[in-house]
């Protein structure tokens, strides 16, 4: 489980999956979703589990929905006071 | 390394039009050679929409349309289950979305009853809105066509060809023609990249490079331009689209695959670069289709496309086809299609069969003669 | 929509290095200069973030003092006349020089007499099976989470080889978290045509160095495993345990909830190929390269590529690189480049030299550019395996683009990015041509996904060309 070791500057809150959830300003959801274990946010055309793999943009797996339904990376959404995302996988089958 | 042949037929271009040609005449026993280019359905005939409609159709190609449709259905005896599955049958609407739209499809429907044609059939507003409560307004009803539907074009042409090649026709991919000529016997010899061969027949598909092939032959020289229609595919998404949609009087084309994605179409052209093979792509001219497609669904808005890509298509300046005997003896032509030949190429290919076999035709293909232009050989 | 038809000199795509070195000298020569990138910040994937974090030596100094050589830059960005456009996704350069991109769900363009490509590159994949299971990143995402919120997860596996994997281990050593193994692919004897190539090299010898003291580090510190093979990652839904032989064939089992996997970094070309610059497969690096020239103006005139984009040679070449790109740009502008180092090309060549070395030192070996069990994903965005890839290359295809039409490989969101050099290898074995001769897949604009509201905006704005 991701977690970071500087202090944290301002924050704000995103809610995932309708669950509000503290982020840094404009830390990428990505990196949010990660810290809170959420390691899966789409599934393959097969139905498997898919999350974050690149953090930069090229792997198109870490697929998040946007409030106005648009699907989005969420390695390139930064996280702003109020954002709604959506996974398509339910995060809470996801471990510790 | 010349090749004799006995009554041999030499097909030049592997689109669906030469492929389903080749398939028919391999099935009545006549030797056939088929030379491509690039790949088998590389370019036009392998990379549009892959509409299989007889909506819409020029007053003219009809009779083909419905004829093909015909054996469209018997496409798994043909090319197997397999290369037939490819084709979905489902049902075609061109709805009208304004007063000028909903007067073109009234007269078109007339206009078919009167040649006696009754496969268009006109839907109301309430019709129309029932068969597809999805979309939105303004709309002023619409035609539709049972049983229209889509295929995925690379698939058809690649059965047809496996197909030909099990009756034993020879088709050489990565193979261009460059030149050909008629010896006083009425033997053709055909340079190509693969050496030379002999034909007592030679038909032209060779879609957007056929009137240059024709010129080159000493036949007709025929009005032909090459163009890139573009297409746009978007990410799967939830199902909500089980027609083909287009829009009277205005440009689009827009079905939702069996995948889920969308694909938008309807011919807005780029450039095509026909010496070095190239499709070019102008995203933005799209954009009047793509914004007609986001007004009748509006959950397509939020789509991601995926890709956008055009293929090379070859245009007559009356929007039909050139399809029938060249000037010349033991040329026969098929090209010409102008963005709408994928769904006739069965009918065609049968019928450059006949036409290769001395045989009268099923249709009248008077309308589509070479000679329309009064384009003489030079 | 916003349109912005007046005519720059120069715009930028990237603001790595290379685009960074690039803007300063144009932008002191005189010329306009706008700077696209995605990101919120400039820096690329090498100086990450290195605009905010160079004040916080603190939180952020285990990074090492090579990411801090970035500000220097940073602080010169800062204070030129570049227009910067950050969250700037670009989709489509054209042959007039139009670059559309995509920001905030509204579709752009702008245009310039000259374009410099300087988008870097992006991890080579390595398609080891189970790679698709979440908790399973790139050491290039672990880096980012390094710069971006000083993040990492504890009791991961490395697995991999490479000078950015040693780095990127060293960082997370010195960061404070533990590390479960190090499962280093490299072989256990180091290829004999490297050493060829340590004459040159040695001009970067204190880069070598420095390396060589991270893996001494890292094998010392570590539980760390050198000569592995035949990895497999495995869980329910997310990595849990991973397998693997070692160099004496003994198998082993870890359990672990993160893998970070890397084997170097090839150009990011989707952009140059669909804008449809000439391209050449580097059977060194093993990946396709732009065509350019000397100062990277490649088969479009006016169009550049500079640093890792053109060529992997990392962050001191990538801006000597761009120095020369826009050295050659201003001079074509009709200015006088100013700023110009002294030697640049001396540099460059100086900052090259380790180049071959270090390309054949951490060449993947064939078994981890094609995966060796038929079961593991080729194609992330369609769920392809290898046993698919061949079933579909049996049917007799000539390349990757007939590939697609029978099973979808390469048609997915990425555009062939994470399974593009693995389709082309192994179609170079089952074909038995060497793979420069297989051609790679015909790409097209948009580079990346554009909603299809997006598109049908650019029909509000008529006349937009001037």
């Amino acid at each position: 489980m991701f977690r970071s070791i500087s202090p944290e500057p301002k924050t704000v809150t995103v809610y995932i999956n309708d669950k509000p959830f503290t982020a840094q300003d404009g830390e990428m959801m990505a990196s949010v979703l990660l810290r809170e274990n959420m390691t899966a946010t789409h599934t393959s055309p097969q139905g498997q589990p898919r999350g974050p793999y690149c953090m930069m943009g090229v792997c198109y797996d870490c697929m998040i929905t946007l409030e106005d339904g648009r699907n989005e990376q969420a390695c390139l959404t930064p996280a702003e006071d109020g954002l709604k995302i959506c996974l398509s996988v339910d995060p809470s089958r996801e471990g510790k | 390394m010349g090749r004799k042949a006995e009554h041999h037929v030499l097909i030049i271009g592997g689109g669906i039009q030469g492929c389903s040609a080749a398939y028919f005449l391999s099935r009545a026993g006549v030797p056939v050679t088929l030379l491509e280019k690039d790949t088998i359905g590389r370019h036009a005939s392998g990379v549009n929409a892959g509409g299989v409609r007889r909506l819409g159709r020029d007053l003219a190609e009809v009779p083909l349309s419905l004829a093909s449709m015909d054996i469209w259905k018997d496409l798994p005896q043909m090319i197997g289950d397999d290369a037939a599955s490819a084709f979905h049958p489902a049902f075609y609407i061109k709805a009208a979305i304004d007063d000028k739209g909903r007067q073109s499809g009234h007269d078109r429907i007339r206009q078919l009853e009167k040649a006696g044609f009754g496969h268009e059939i006109w839907l109301n507003e309430k019709e129309l809105k029932k068969k597809l409560p999805q979309l939105q307004g303004p709309l002023l009803g619409g035609i539709l066509v049972e049983g229209d539907g889509w295929a995925v074009p690379w698939r058809i042409v690649r059965g047809f060809a496996e197909a030909a090649r099990k009756e034993g026709a020879e088709i050489i991919e990565g193979c261009r023609v460059n030149g050909l000529r008629q010896h006083s016997s009425g033997i053709w010899t055909v340079l190509s990249d693969a050496g030379s061969f002999e034909a007592d027949l030679v038909i032209n598909c060779a879609g957007a490079w056929a009137a240059r092939l024709s010129r080159e032959a000493g036949d007709y020289d025929l009005p032909l331009t090459a163009h890139a229609p573009m297409l746009t595919v978007t990410e799967r998404r939830p199902f909500v689209l089980p027609a083909v949609l287009g829009v009277l009087g205005h440009t689009l084309s827009l079905k939702q695959l069996d995948t889920g994605q969308f694909l938008i179409g309807g011919g807005v052209r780029a450039k095509a670069d026909l010496a070095a093979s190239r499709a070019g792509l102008m995203i933005p001219e799209m954009a009047p289709s793509i914004r007609l497609a986001c007004q009748l669904l509006p959950e397509i808005s939020v789509a991601g496309v995926i890709r956008c890509w055009s293929g090379i298509e070859g245009y007559m300046p009356d929007n039909l086809p050139v399809i029938g005997a060249g000037r010349l003896p033991g040329l026969v032509h098929g090209f010409g299609f102008s963005a709408h030949g994928f769904q006739l190429g069965p009918a065609v290919g049968e019928a450059l069969a006949d036409l290769a076999q001395g045989r009268q035709t099923r249709i009248s293909l008077e309308p589509f003669s070479p000679s329309r232009f009064s384009g003489h050989a030079r | 929509m916003m349109n912005d038809t007046s005519l720059y000199d120069l715009i930028i795509i990237g603001s790595g290095p290379a685009g960074m070195a690039a803007g300063v000298m144009a932008d002191r020569s005189g010329l306009s200069v706008v700077m696209l990138d995605d990101q919120p910040e400039k820096g690329g994937q090498v100086y990450r973030q290195i605009g905010k974090n160079r004040h916080d030596w603190e939180s952020f100094g285990f990074l090492g003092r090579d990411y801090f050589k970035g500000s220097d830059l940073a602080e010169e960005v800062e204070a030129s006349g570049i227009e910067r456009i950050h969250h700037a996704h670009v989709w489509q350069v054209t042959e007039d020089n139009d670059v559309f991109y995509s920001r905030g769900g509204a579709a752009s363009s702008v245009r310039a007499r000259f374009i410099l490509m300087a988008g870097g590159a992006q991890e080579r994949p390595m398609p080891v099976s189970g790679w698709t299971l979440p908790g399973v990143m790139t050491v290039g995402a672990v880096q980012t989470l390094l710069k971006t919120s000083a993040s990492g997860a504890n009791d991961a596996v490395f697995i991999g080889t490479g000078p950015l994997f040693y780095l990127t281990i060293w960082q997370y050593l010195r960061a404070g978290f533990r590390i479960r193994a190090v499962l280093d692919t490299s072989p256990v004897l180091p290829p004999l045509a490297a050493f060829f190539w340590m004459a040159p090299a040695l001009l970067q010898g204190g880069l070598l160095a420095k390396g060589w003291a991270w893996r001494n580090e890292i094998r010392k510190k570590t539980s760390c495993q050198i000569g592995v093979r035949g990895v497999r990652l495995a869980g329910d839904g997310k990595l849990e345990k991973i397998t693997f032989t070692d160099r004496y064939g003994k198998h082993h089992e870890i359990e672990a909830g993160h893998a970070f996997l890397h084997q170097g970094v090839v150009p990011n070309v989707n952009l140059g190929m669909a804008t449809g610059l000439d391209h050449r497969w580097n059977e060194r690096q093993l990946c396709w390269c732009p065509v350019t020239d000397t100062d990277g103006e490649t088969s479009q005139p006016g169009v550049f590529v500079a640093g890792d984009g053109a060529g992997i040679a990392g962050a001191s070449s990538a801006v000597t690189s761009g120095q020369m790109a826009a050295a050659k740009i201003i001079r074509l502008a009709g200015k006088t480049p100013r700023g110009v180092p002294s030697f640049l090309r001396l540099r460059h060549m100086v900052n090259t030299s380790a180049r071959p070395f270090l390309d054949t030192m951490f060449r993947p070996p064939e078994d981890w550019i094609i995966p060796r069990e038929g079961d593991a994903i080729v194609c992330r965005c369609e769920g392809l395996t290898k046993d698919d890839i061949l079933a579909a290359a049996g049917m007799g295809v000539a390349g990757p683009n007939q590939l697609k039409s029978y099973c979808r490989a390469g048609m997915g969101r990425c555009q062939a990015r994470m399974c593009g050099l693995t389709v082309q290898q192994i179609l170079a074995g089952h074909s038995g041509k060497p793979a420069g001769e297989i051609e790679y897949f015909r790409l097209r604009p948009p580079v990346r996904p554009v909603t299809v509201g997006e598109l049908a905006m650019l029909a509000e704005n008529d006349g937009q060309k001037s």
